[in-house]
């Protein structure tokens, strides 16, 4: 039997409750709930799993010292998608010498063929996506690494529905714009 | 559809294949990290606050200007030390008024320091 969403949430807030009475283990089952898609996010942002892992370790680690606070104003995967965002952005930023640089560009061009060349295809757009504005950036990462639809990035990150489809709009010009260059 | 929105739908989402357990093993041993380092940070700042606590206050230091003055004032003014209790020369005799008499003008007891010359005057007429 599947469950609702409703259903979904209220068992994470259940097993959020028995994390702040002290239970540990909830802990544990939350993070294996949602280890797999939080892995599969940064892969597809990274396309390197070890980057991907560490990078979900962050989170979940994130997540332990803030979960004491979490007030159950939202469900638990938005407050998940959001310090996934956030750590996303900051991977970006730290990132951004390398990309301006391109210095994994030059290796990888020397390598590159057909068997490589989807996933050149993918690291020159996720290189082009990290240097677009934050609030554009934070928009398409959720839309394709999350597959999220417009409402639920504009509970994430603050912004209007309108607002999100508007940055989306820019970022896909911007991003044709450059790719087009390169 | 534009060409960058197909190249934007090509990026679905790969089933990754990550070992759960070994993930959580890693989680556990950053966790306990973590609250290590925390622990170390809270101590640290601890010990530090303390240390500027006590320096600001300067919580045991001597009284620096009352044990200078004495050590400066009165060292040797009452002479009981075992080397010197025999000691009787006429120039330690001089050095013990000389300096007790600054004494008693630097505390301000003129009179007491006159009267404590006139003494003095009268113990070497009587040496005399």
């Amino acid at each position: 039997m599947s469950l609702t969403v409703k259903d979904e949430m209220k068992n994470d807030h259940e097993l959020i409750k028995l994390f702040q009475k002290g239970d540990k283990d909830a802990y544990d089952r939350l993070v294996r709930k949602y280890l797999h898609n939080t892995v599969g996010f940064f892969y597809t942002i990274t396309g390197d799993m070890m980057v991907a892992e560490d990078l979900a370790q962050d989170v979940f680690l994130k997540l332990f010292k803030t979960l004491r606070n979490f007030r159950f104003q939202s469900a638990f995967s938005t407050y998940l998608y959001r310090i996934n965002l956030n750590t996303a952005n900051s991977w970006f930023t730290r990132n951004k010498w390398k990309n301006l640089l391109h210095l994994d560009q030059i290796i990888n061009q020397q390598k590159k063929d057909t068997s490589v060349a989807k996933e050149w295809l993918n690291k020159e757009l996720w290189d082009a996506i990290s240097k677009l504005p934050k609030k554009q950036r934070s928009v398409v990462v959720m839309r394709v690494a999350e597959e999220l639809p417009y409402k639920e990035i504009s509970t994430i990150t603050g912004m209007s529905e309108n607002t999100a489809k508007v940055n989306f709009h820019h970022a896909l010009q911007t991003l044709k714009e450059v790719l087009n260059n390169d | 559809m534009i060409e960058i929105e197909k190249k934007i739908m090509l990026q679905k989402r790969e089933a990754v294949n990550t070992n759960a357990d070994e993930f959580m093993r890693e989680l556990h041993s950053k966790i306990e990290t973590s609250n290590t380092n925390q622990q170390t940070f809270f101590t640290s700042v601890a010990m530090v606050f303390i240390i500027l606590l006590l320096t600001v206050t300067q919580f045991g230091a001597p009284n620096l200007e009352l044990d200078n003055y004495l050590l400066s004032r009165t060292e040797n003014l009452i002479e009981t030390d075992f080397w010197n209790l025999n000691s009787d020369s006429l120039d330690f005799e001089y050095q013990y008024f000389n300096n007790m008499a600054y004494f008693l003008m630097d505390e301000g007891y003129v009179w007491e320091a006159i009267e404590f010359l006139d003494q003095l005057k009268l113990e070497e007429e009587k040496s005399l």
